[in-house]
């Protein structure tokens, strides 16, 4: 199977394929033997690439999944051909460019500098959230009309919860 | 000794002080938040209080909640830990009416050295060096302008109530200081209620070398060597050391004997730090005292192997420091990460939630001090600080080499944490030559950090695939499902990494 794996800014293409002397992964043009075993039930893995040896953790939430691999925790969005096929044929994923603003972290809503109906420019300061002692300014990405506030002063929100809809 | 103590604090400086106690055999209780119900701190003492609701305002700063307490329950002391009422006089003073003993110095030296004014002359009078600059408060611009000309520019504007970089201003020329005064001003009053400000001589890119000291209440004052600090973001500390290589070992006696005359000066008994800067010429300048417990204490506890909690509950208690100045001996290197709920890739926001899943290292010269345990929900009310990795060994080289590993092998799992910030600190060239300054992060280490590559996205990625894959396995056996189908025209997208850059960072 294909798989398109985004990690940041940054795409991987891979094909994991099933052999007689086991998994081979291709990227680019090289392949390598990969065996990846769970350890028991829990999410550790030990993953041998070719002749290097790694200790993975894998948690998946929704499409997305987080990988920690010495120390660092990358989180990898992964799509398969399908899934593919899919969006480039324009029916799969929800893109939302920008017109939804989603908390970045949790916290308290401490600050709303916009009303609905204000024009905002990108990199403007809309909504301020304190968490664990600090306030941050969350900026939007995109020009447009305030068309929706879906949070009020002093709420608290977790990640992700939309906070402002542009349009 | 005390037969019962209060520790009026949360998180990993909780349970270090909650350790103490109970290998001194002192029963020990905990307070917590409704946020904190399931926290290790908890678990970890002899009785346990609800205090109030999660925010701090509301619980571990409520004065006269947890006076009442201690005395209800019949605890004889209270140890602040940091933070909160730490360094708050009038919660020292509060104990000192009720009968209990706060475990720090007395409410006067808190508010004496809390007065940065006020703790300048003191040192000044002591003959202790301290940053050129004014004694007293400036009111007009004009005032203002005529202290900064006596000076010379650059200066630096300060809250006399400061602590914390608020209400800080460094300013170059002479057309910034109406701006930034009121700026500091205004930053001062709702930082500290106190809007007092005074100028000092800016003295630029120094190090920030600390000294622990300890006295005890029957005249003792023992320095216990140098925490170098300057590894800062936004003037937070993230690294911290003993030793610092900017010192030699006449500068180190000197900087030393200077922060015992500081503490003596000041009336301190219990556990401080006297912070100095460095300059480029080695010359040392009195910043200030931290009268509590500091977070980085545990890099002095591994290169003198004194238990500096143990010894602050002791002279607590009223007796004799366990040892005087020729008993102290430094051994080796030690290095304290401060691993904090913060996304290094996102701006360093926070980063609370669910912590599904947590190895911490261990092995030779590795010390973790956490407050966390899998399965706990980091709340949004507190400090982000979760842990501090410390490491020790015979050299400062090993040390690092030894943090390095220990960073690797410490996988906290379900939120993000400065884990990879410092594994790049701890690779950089700045921090293993030892030649850096409090500017160094933000000004060279953050802008080169925010542009790096993530060291091993390759194999993460491929790690993914395969869970995935493993997943579809689950379901239906893979062979068949993908015979036939790969071969065929799947091409690189030019911005696709491949296997050559790939193997690069394996080697």
């Amino acid at each position: 199977m294909k798989y398109q794996v985004e990690i940041a800014d940054e795409k991987f293409e891979l094909e994991v394929e099933e052999t007689d002397g086991g998994t081979k992964v291709r990227m680019g043009d090289e392949t390598k033997p990969a065996d990846l075993v769970r350890i028991g039930r829990s999410p550790v893995y030990s993953l041998i690439l070719g002749d290097k040896s790694f200790e993975v953790s894998v948690h998946r939430k929704d499409r997305i999944y987080q990988v920690v691999l010495e120390g660092s925790a990358y989180d990898a969005r992964v799509m398969d051909e399908r899934a593919l096929k899919l969006v480039a044929a324009g029916g799969g994923e929800k893109e939302l460019k920008g017109e939804i603003m989603n908390a970045p972290m949790p916290g308290i809503v401490v600050g709303i500098a916009v009303q609905v109906g204000d024009e905002v420019e990108p990199g403007q300061g809309v909504v301020t959230l304190e968490a664990m002692k600090m306030e941050n300014e969350l900026k939007c990405s995109a020009a447009g009309v305030v068309k929706a506030i879906k949070v009020e002063m002093g709420q608290g929100v977790t990640q992700g919860e939309e906070l402002i809809v542009i349009e | 000794m005390f037969e019962k103590v209060l520790v009026a604090n949360r998180g990993e400086i909780a349970i270090r002080i909650l350790r103490a106690l109970r290998e001194l055999g002192i029963a020990s209780v905990a307070i917590y938040s409704e946020a904190d119900r399931s926290s290790r701190h908890v678990r970890q003492a002899d009785e346990a209080y609800l205090i109030g609701p999660p925010a701090p305002g509301e619980s571990y700063l409520k004065i006269d909640r947890i006076v009442d307490l201690a005395g209800r329950i019949g605890a004889e002391a209270i140890h602040p830990g940091y933070g909160f009422l730490a360094e708050n006089a009038g919660f020292a003073r509060a104990c000192e009416d009720a009968g209990l003993v706060f475990i720090g110095p007395s409410s006067e030296t808190i508010a004496l050295v809390g007065d940065k004014m006020q703790a300048r002359k003191t040192m000044v009078a002591a003959g202790i060096p301290v940053v050129p600059g004014g004694d007293r408060p400036l009111s007009s611009d004009d005032e203002i302008e005529a202290e900064a000309d006596r000076i010379g520019f650059p200066v630096m504007l300060k809250a006399a109530a400061g602590g914390g970089g608020k209400g800080m201003r460094a300013i170059h020329s002479k057309d910034e200081l109406a701006a930034a005064a009121k700026a500091a001003r205004s930053e001062a009053g709702s930082a500290f209620a106190d809007d007092r400000i005074y100028l000092e001589k800016l003295i630029e890119n120094p190090r920030h070398v600390e000294f622990q000291i300890i006295a005890d209440a029957h005249g003792n004052v023992v320095h216990l060597g140098e925490r170098e600090c300057s590894i800062q973001r936004r003037h937070q500390k993230l690294v911290e050391e003993s030793p610092s290589t900017a010192l030699t070992k006449s500068l180190r006696a000197k900087m030393g004997e200077a922060a015992v005359k500081a503490a003596k000066a000041s009336g301190y008994v219990n556990a401080g730090t006297i912070e100095f800067l460095l300059d480029g010429n080695r010359e040392f300048y009195f910043l200030e005292v931290n009268a509590r417990l500091q977070v980085e204490h545990p890099v002095t506890e591994l290169v003198t192997g004194i238990d500096l909690v143990r010894e602050q509950l002791r002279v607590a208690a009223g007796e004799e420091l366990s040892f005087g100045q020729l008993d102290v001996f430094h051994r080796g290197s030690a290095i304290e990460c401060r691993i904090c709920a913060e996304d290094p890739e996102n701006n360093f926001y926070p980063s609370t939630g669910l912590i599904e899943r947590l190895r911490e290292p261990a092995g030779p010269g590795v010390r973790v001090e956490s407050g966390i345990h899998a399965g706990f929900e980091v709340p949004i009310y507190y400090d982000p600080l979760v842990s501090k990795l410390l490491t020790w060994a015979p050299t400062r080289e090993q040390a690092i080499e030894r943090m390095k590993r220990a960073l690797s092998e410490y996988n906290i799992e379900g939120i993000k944490t400065t884990i990879p910030f410092h594994k790049a600190v701890m690779e950089s060239e700045a921090f293993r030559t030892g030649e850096f300054d409090t500017s160094y992060v933000d000004e060279v280490f953050f802008p080169m950090y925010a542009g790096r590559e993530m060291p091993l996205p390759e194999v993460a990625a491929i790690a993914a695939a395969l869970v995935r894959e493993s997943e579809r396995e689950e379901a239906k056996p893979l062979a068949v499902a993908d015979a036939g189908a790969t071969r065929g025209g799947w091409r690189q997208s030019p911005e696709s990494r491949t296997w050559g850059g790939w193997q690069l960072h394996l080697k």
